[in-house]
């Protein structure tokens, strides 16, 4: 299951299957990408709530494509005029295929964010940075905390009157006030965070952090596969097998062997984790409740 | 070799530190103690008698800044020879402040920041939390986010955490003031079978002596900066006693006039139903409870029970769903002591914070005095820091009065002043409503009690007939 | 070789590369338990304020505590706020390629705040206020330009032609607000930050 694999696989993973497709000006590997995509969010979230995020894509899509054959006018197929300029086409037909990249990717990304827990940030940022860590791991800490303090501090200053006869003036002073009480109150209790810190050993030695995650046999293979495609399809690309171009006419790629070996591979690879996580989710599991 | 001894050590604050207000300016005095390595010793006294400060120093890392002569032998070497490392892996101090030490989001990380610091191995910082999640019955929470922990458990936590680096030494800065009987047991519990397992030493300064003296081996007791008796715990009581005796109910106040004079309802509830989600069980179901004016209602009941729930009621914080709360005077004044008192504070300094609430210097109650007025709010102690809210609270000149576990913290030097404040505020007819925990206290100032329990409130009786009737909430039988 | 979007990956790994070179010399630098405490207290508030004002576009307090951070605290913990802010709100704003580039472009703000303004002397203090509303200003036209040239490139695999103008054009009235965001907020904020800022770390020697 996905939320079991290594921070740094998932990194890759995703960064991989997401980002190569938008090398190219295929529409074809960006519809797959967007698909491939929009399966990964039923790993994770409820039906109920993806149908519910659909209008709000649509609408981004609708304004991506439709913004750029506003102000690009070359392509051949003149579809109608704007204040006397053309509205081609294959801008239209560009706008569109940019759409769907930069929806596709956007979905991928969203399911990496949700994979990406805190823990799984902080494993992959102590590699680079104990110092960011440290901090990150804090800002996780004190968010929720803030938060917390900050409706109840409202609350009781609302009651000490500090919020006066609510008019707008007096709101605003008071939201100042709050705002500078709440900012001494942070600094003061982050000094006693510090010192439980140091009394803790922090700065004595070289830290080491504590791996919740282990990288296992399956990381290595998915990593792996990763590589491996993002070597492919970039000798591919870079060949020019999925070269498209739009303007004046567009070009798109004939449907030869290469390129249909290569979406194939694509649809594989980036399928992977969402297939291996459906079986794995459906399988083995005991009926009786945990007590 | 002694296991830690201290010879005439003398301790001054640096001049930023504005609570070093003793008389000759020394915040600890000749203070010599010896202790055996596996002792528990419990160090007791007034609020600033210097009991943090001595457990401070002992942890050289984060020792305030001031004069100190006189030394400390730990182990045979003087503290202020021992590296960094054996420093903070051998002396583990617990804050008094719970909630601000939890540097992690998580409780598996938290237990392993300390590890992660010394760089222990992967199999070994493995080993030990699995061993210390084992040992003080974590597992359930062991994922869980540290934000989402009870006070009681994020205490335990922390000593958790503290364990998990094997320090020789363990000082407890008032570990179990701010907790509810309930968890200040359960953490004591954990501490003693802690040392009966591992036989390590503990400093503990805490003025809740009723739960330490039993587990205690010696205990010390400190009055302005000085150690002024250092016995067994039967015979220290004594002293403490008597620098600190117990608070008794007024008896000048007859039994009379305490129950049976004119009644007259401030706030009512009627049949109030309240639940956090649509699909969670009720909090507070069908409560019905009238609160009198001029009378001091004490509220019993366990953590959960609502207490918190009903006061963000009658506060207006939150609406009843069903049922109503009727205020017999319209624009009834209400203020509300939270048990975190800070949500009070704004201003930068003590002065400007009575300031806000329309309070003059010629207005300002007694016991202000004690508190220095140009210092922040946050520099003060606990206590002070319970003294200036009820300064602002006060000045507030309310109707209704609701204190959330008004003598947490305190000792019986401030629940004094706290005692004649209350009687202050009834005589002039404020109708006061507090939950407590603390029976000796409530005991001393209420006029009439209730448990809540079930959502419901107990029919509120008079303070003597409620502790004369029940069984369990009657006061403890001193020795 | 032919790969017609070679603009985005080159920026990417340039803007990303960049940023995991800074991170690790960063980690070479010893820092003050205290001042880590710090960073991260600010970083939570200007997370906490793109939340408050999560409903108005562009009008953000972030750049302002970032420049703040700076200004007090200096360059790196400057860099550490805005870069780390970006990255973690972004857990809730959404994450994207953009990502780096919002922590380079908030992480420059706060490292140039620091870089010259920490330990520079004014004449007088309205001297001293009008240099950083200056500063904070051109900020805000940098954050949005960087970002606006980003998502360009990003979307459209180009910036040539009446297409970027246009875009930066429609983006006007949000760099305006980025703007008047950043001056007002560093007017409004440098008072409370410099007194109580001030305060801890001459009490606590930071």
């Amino acid at each position: 299951m996905i939320d079991r694999l290594h921070p740094l696989t998932i990194f890759i993973y995703f960064l991989t299957v997401s980002m190569l497709p938008a090398f190219s000006r295929n529409p074809i590997l960006h519809l797959l990408c967007l698909v491939t995509g929009f399966i990964m969010l039923f790993t994770w979230a409820q039906v109920k709530n993806i149908l519910k995020k659909i209008p709000f894509f649509l609408l981004f899509f609708l304004i991506i494509s439709l913004f750029n054959p506003f102000f690009y006018h070359n392509g051949d197929t003149v579809l109608f005029y704007v204040a006397g300029r053309r509205f081609s086409l294959e801008a239209l037909l560009f706008g569109a295929d940019s759409a769907l990249m930069v929806t596709g990717v956007g979905l991928w990304f969203i399911s990496l964010s949700h994979y990406m827990t805190s823990e799984k940030v902080l494993l992959l940022f102590g590699k680079l940075s104990a110092k960011a860590s440290t901090i990150i791991s804090l800002v996780m800490r004190i968010i929720p905390h803030y938060s917390r303090y900050i409706k109840s501090y409202r609350r009781h200053q609302r009651i000490l009157g500090l919020y006066g006869d609510g008019s707008f003036l007096e709101t605003v002073k008071a939201e100042g006030k709050i705002f500078a009480g709440f900012l001494t109150w942070s600094l003061e209790h982050s000094m006693t965070t510090a010192d439980s810190m140091t009394a803790r050993g922090y700065g004595v030695g070289k830290r080491k952090s504590f791996k919740i995650n282990r990288f296992r046999k399956i990381d290595f293979i998915v990593c792996f596969l990763s590589l491996c495609l993002a070597v492919f399809l970039g000798i591919v690309l870079g060949m020019g097998y999925f070269y498209t171009d739009y303007y004046p006419t567009v070009k798109m790629p004939a449907m030869s062997t290469v390129p249909t070996i290569s979406g194939a591979v694509y649809i594989t690879i980036s399928l992977l984790l969402t297939i291996n996580h459906f079986i794995k989710a459906n399988y083995g599991f005991s009926k009786d409740k945990q007590s | 070799m002694d296991f830690l001894k201290i010879n005439n050590l003398n301790f001054i604050y640096g001049t930023l530190n504005t609570s070093a207000k003793k008389t000759d300016g020394f915040a600890l005095k000749d203070i010599n103690l010896k202790i055996d390595e596996g002792d528990i010793v419990t160090l007791c006294g007034p609020t600033g008698c210097g009991k943090s400060t001595l457990l401070k120093l002992l942890k050289a890392e984060i020792a305030p800044a001031g004069d100190l002569s006189g030394e400390i032998i730990f182990c045979g070497k003087k503290l202020s020879e021992l590296t960094a490392k054996e420093q903070s892996k051998d002396i583990a101090l617990l804050f008094q402040n719970t909630e601000d030490q939890i540097v992690t989001d998580k409780v598996w990380h938290e237990l392993a920041f300390g590890l992660e610091n010394l760089g222990f191995s992967q199999a070994d910082m493995e080993n030990r939390i699995a061993e210390i999640i084992a040992f003080f019955r974590l597992e359930s929470i062991s994922k869980s986010d540290t934000g989402i922990l009870s006070g009681g458990q994020k205490q335990l936590l922390l000593l958790a955490t503290l364990l998990a680096m094997s320090p020789k030494l363990l000082l407890l800065d008032e570990p179990i003031s701010a907790l509810d009987p309930e968890n200040a047991e359960m953490f004591i519990s954990a501490l003693k079978r802690l040392h009966d397992q591992t036989g390590i030493t503990i400093i503990i300064a805490e003025h809740k002596i009723d739960y330490i003296a039993p587990i205690s081996d010696r205990m010390v007791v400190m009055d302005g900066g000085r150690i002024i008796c250092q016995d067994k715990p039967d015979e220290a009581i004594k002293e403490y006693r008597k620098l600190l005796p117990p608070i008794k109910r007024e008896a000048d106040y007859p039994k009379s006039s305490r129950g049976e004079s004119r009644r007259e309802a401030a706030l009512t509830l009627k049949n109030v139903y309240y639940r956090y989600e649509r699909n969670s069980g009720d909090v507070l179901e069908n409560l019905e409870a009238s609160f009198e004016k001029g009378k001091c209602h004490a509220i019993f009941g366990c953590n959960a029970a609502g207490k918190t729930t009903l006061f963000n009621l009658i506060s207006g914080f939150y609406k009843p769903q069903e049922g109503k709360i009727i205020f017999s005077k319209k624009k009834a004044k209400i203020a509300y002591l939270p048990q975190n008192v800070e949500l009070l504070f704004t201003a930068e300094t003590v002065e400007q914070e009575l300031a806000n609430v329309g309070l003059k210097r010629s207005d300002y109650p007694n016991y202000v005095n004690r508190l220095n007025l140009l210092s922040s709010p946050y520099d003060l102690s606990g206590g002070e820091k319970q003294l200036l809210a009820l300064a602002k609270i006060s000045a507030l000149n309310p109707d209704i009065l609701l204190m959330d576990e008004p003598s947490k913290g305190m000792d019986t030097n401030l629940e004094r002043i706290l005692q004649s404040e209350l009687k202050r505020f009834t005589e002039n007819g404020i109708c006061v409503v507090m939950s407590t925990h603390d029976l000796e206290f409530a005991y001393a100032v209420s006029d009439l009690c209730s448990i809540l329990s079930m959502g419901k409130l107990t029919g509120f009786k008079n303070t003597e007939e409620f502790f004369e009737t029940n069984k369990l909430y009657s006061l403890k039988r001193r020795p | 070789m032919i790969f017609e979007r070679y603009y985005i990956y080159i920026s990417l790994i340039l803007i990303a590369g960049s940023l995991a070179l800074v991170f690790a010399r960063l980690d070479k630098r010893r820092t003050g338990v205290r001042r880590i405490t710090l960073i991260a207290v600010m970083t939570a508030l200007s997370i906490a304020g793109r939340f408050i004002f999560a409903s108005l576009p562009a009008f953000k307090p972030v750049s302002a505590i970032v420049i703040l951070t700076g200004i007090y605290l200096g360059g790196e913990a400057g860099f550490l706020v805005g870069s780390l802010s970006a990255f973690l709100s972004n857990f809730y704003f959404g994450q994207g390629p953009w990502t780096p580039f919002q922590m380079a472009a908030l992480g420059i703000i706060g490292l140039f705040a620091g870089l010259f303004f920490q330990k520079r002397s004014f004449k007088s203090p309205i001297i001293r206020r009008i240099v950083i509303c200056i500063y904070a200003a051109v900020s805000g036209i940098f954050y949005s330009l960087f970002l606006d040239t980003w998502t360009m490139l990003w979307t459209y695999g180009s910036l040539n032609g009446p297409g970027y103008l246009a875009a930066c054009l429609a983006a006007i009235p949000y760099t305006a607000l980025y703007v008047a965001s950043n001056v007002l907020f560093f007017i409004l904020l440098d008072i409370p930050f410099g007194k109580r800022l001030g305060r801890i770390i001459s009490k606590y020697k930071i």
